[in-house]
């Protein structure tokens, strides 16, 4: 069988949260073309058995979504091999959205019922869309389940980081909304730890604000593996010893 | 810093002299603007800057300076997600005639692939500590591997915007203000207004004899006749139109900071719309800041004000910081000194 080509919604740029959730109230179709480089389109080949438990659920679990995460990773591989900036285009995750992960966005995400699947308000549609600042990025349903995924690829060369990574939505919002979640290192170190059951949520809050201002002072750039995580402790064993030296 | 580009298929390095009246486009103080420029497959940077020891000669012991610090790039580029450090090289120049000694810092030329990143690229040079510890002696601090002692200006690399400066902020328009377009009314009696929704538009009125002829000019003369009417009209637009845009820049900035009071800076920096973050990043010193923080940390620290002290803030500050950050005096003095020039020339 052949391989599906990676495409795009041209007309991104002029559709709102309220254009898309009218297109799909109406059962409008969205103008797609392939996305090509060098003239050449581009695979897209999602993993067929995750697809296929894609169909006919009514919810979905951190676990599907681990599962969704890795098999969108490994089908935008030839996109990334071929120019990492194709990634950022909003008309490839809209499609992404729209088309290949259209139950799981609309359920997840946009409050549908599996009876009609239709978004319950025009302000859910919002995670169709995405951008290029950080927050846009991370709230695309799609886009941040691929961040999640990349992190791990770029952090440990395997997707053993995932599960961490979605396991909390505050927990992903706060790092992967953020400055200190471009750094694949630090953001995993940070999620691996802090998604654990010890720890509350006002207080994962607390630790992220603590190494937010540790790197308001130090490059984070400039330090190893080894350090981020030695800062990190550093950082909950100061908010263990002394809880209220940060307030959240 | 010094930068270069390469052509696809081409494999010699270009120069802005080698591209003449075109590198005008691409190159400015520190943006590389290669906007539309499809062709361009890598861009080559290298960077010498000193950084002066007298601000930090009490807290460190400068004669270990290649031990105590490292120096270097960062590389951001949010639309890839990316950020990484690439390490250049450094070395203390004693005092010698009657030059105070700086620590000479270089990062040889390294190229960037354009086609792995998007956006913006910005790259900030760095001087950090180099130990896993080190004692600030003067503040009585112990610092960690990697804090921050000096930095510059980011360079910007620009790969999809169009414009650059205060040209960035706005799209600029001249339309008849007696005839304008359906839709639009200008203000009476004015030469230019602003539209900041959707997209900021900066209109300006051709009906005004020569102020087309002169704001379009690219004459760069310190004291000609066209240079120095066209700076000074461009400081009153600047003034006019940074004040109104810093108010709504910090606005948005503050609801954001409400939205999210845990986040950094740069988180909050990076969440504001491009023209609002663009002016923030340019001006926010304006405001009466700590210069010597970086522009996310002065926000950050305007931000803390309750609402009523920061309205007040604004309105103290705006008229001076601006006056001072747009060379106010200078233009005024080169207009006084352009129309003194031609009064006695009509005497004589």
């Amino acid at each position: 069988m052949a391989v599906k080509k990676l495409s795009r919604v041209d007309e991104w740029a002029d559709l709102t949260a309220q254009d898309v959730y009218s297109k799909i109230i109406n059962n409008e179709n969205f103008a797609v073309s392939p996305v090509k480089f060098n003239d050449t389109p581009i695979d897209f080949d999602f993993d067929a058995s995750v697809q296929r438990g894609l169909v006919g659920r009514t919810a979905f679990s951190v676990d599907d979504e681990i599962k969704i995460a890795i098999a969108l990773h490994e089908a935008l591989i030839p996109a990334r091999q071929a120019s990492p900036a194709l990634l950022r285009d909003p008309g490839v995750w809209m499609w992404i959205g729209l088309q290949e992960l259209r139950d799981y966005v609309l359920i997840r995400w946009c409050g549908a019922k599996r009876t009609s699947m239709l978004p319950v308000t025009p302000e859910r549609c919002s995670y169709f869309l995405t951008g290029d600042a950080l927050v846009r990025q991370a709230r695309c349903a799609v886009r941040r389940l691929w961040i999640a995924a990349n992190a791990s690829h770029r952090a440990r060369s395997n997707y053993s980081a995932v599960a961490a990574n979605l396991a909390l939505t505050d927990l992903y919002t706060g790092v992967f909304e953020r400055m200190l979640g471009l750094d694949a290192e630090l953001a995993c170190a940070l999620t691996a730890e802090l998604h654990k059951p010890k720890y509350l949520e006002a207080f994962r809050r607390k630790v992220l604000i603590g190494v937010g201002i540790r790197l308001s002072t130090v490059a984070l750039e400039c330090l190893d593996a080894g350090q981020k995580g030695h800062l990190i402790k550093e950082v909950i064993d100061d908010l263990t010893a002394n809880p209220n030296v940060i307030k959240a | 810093m010094t930068s270069e580009i390469q052509i696809a298929g081409n494999n010699r390095w270009l120069s802005q002299a080698d591209l003449g009246d075109e590198g005008h486009s691409i190159w400015g103080e520190l943006v590389v603007d290669l906007t539309g420029r499809d062709d361009v497959e890598r861009v080559r940077l290298s960077f010498e800057l000193d950084v002066p020891t007298a601000k930090i000669g009490s807290a460190y012991d400068i004669k270990k300076s290649s031990e105590y610090f490292q120096f270097g790039v960062r590389i951001w580029n949010k639309s890839t997600r990316w950020r990484e450090f690439r390490r250049g090289s450094l070395a203390l120049v004693p005092k010698s005639g009657g030059r105070n000694s700086r620590i000479e810092c270089r990062l040889d030329p390294f190229p960037i692939v354009v086609k792995e990143f998007g956006g913006e690229i910005e790259i900030e040079p760095i001087l950090v500590t180099r130990p896993a510890a080190l004692v600030d002696t003067d503040r009585n601090i112990l610092l960690g591997k990697g804090s921050l002692i000096a930095w510059s200006e980011p360079v910007v690399i620009m790969l999809d915007r169009v414009r650059k400066g205060i040209d960035s902020l706005f799209e600029f328009l001249w339309i008849s203000f007696a005839k304008p377009p359906a839709g639009l009314e200008p203000p009476a009696n004015s030469f230019f207004f602003v539209k900041w929704e959707p997209r900021p538009k900066l209109y300006l009125n051709t009906d005004v004899d020569n102020l087309q002829r002169l704001l379009v000019s690219d004459s760069k003369a310190g004291r000609s006749h066209d240079g120095s009417v066209r700076r000074a009209v461009n400081s009153i637009i600047a003034h006019q139109i940074l004040s109104s845009g810093l108010s709504a820049a910090l606005q948005q900035a503050r609801h954001h900071r409400v939205e999210d009071p845990d986040g950094t800076g740069e988180d909050l920096l990076s969440g504001l719309d491009e023209q609002n973050r663009t002016i923030l990043r340019g001006w926010v010193s304006a405001l009466g800041t700590d210069r010597a923080l970086r522009p996310e940390e002065q926000l950050l620290t305007l931000l803390d004000l309750d609402a009523d002290e920061l309205m007040a803030r604004v309105a103290e500050q705006i008229p001076n910081g601006l006056q001072s950050g747009l060379g106010t005096k200078k233009a005024v003095e080169n207009l006084i000194a352009v129309v003194a020039n031609a009064l006695e020339t009509k005497v004589d």
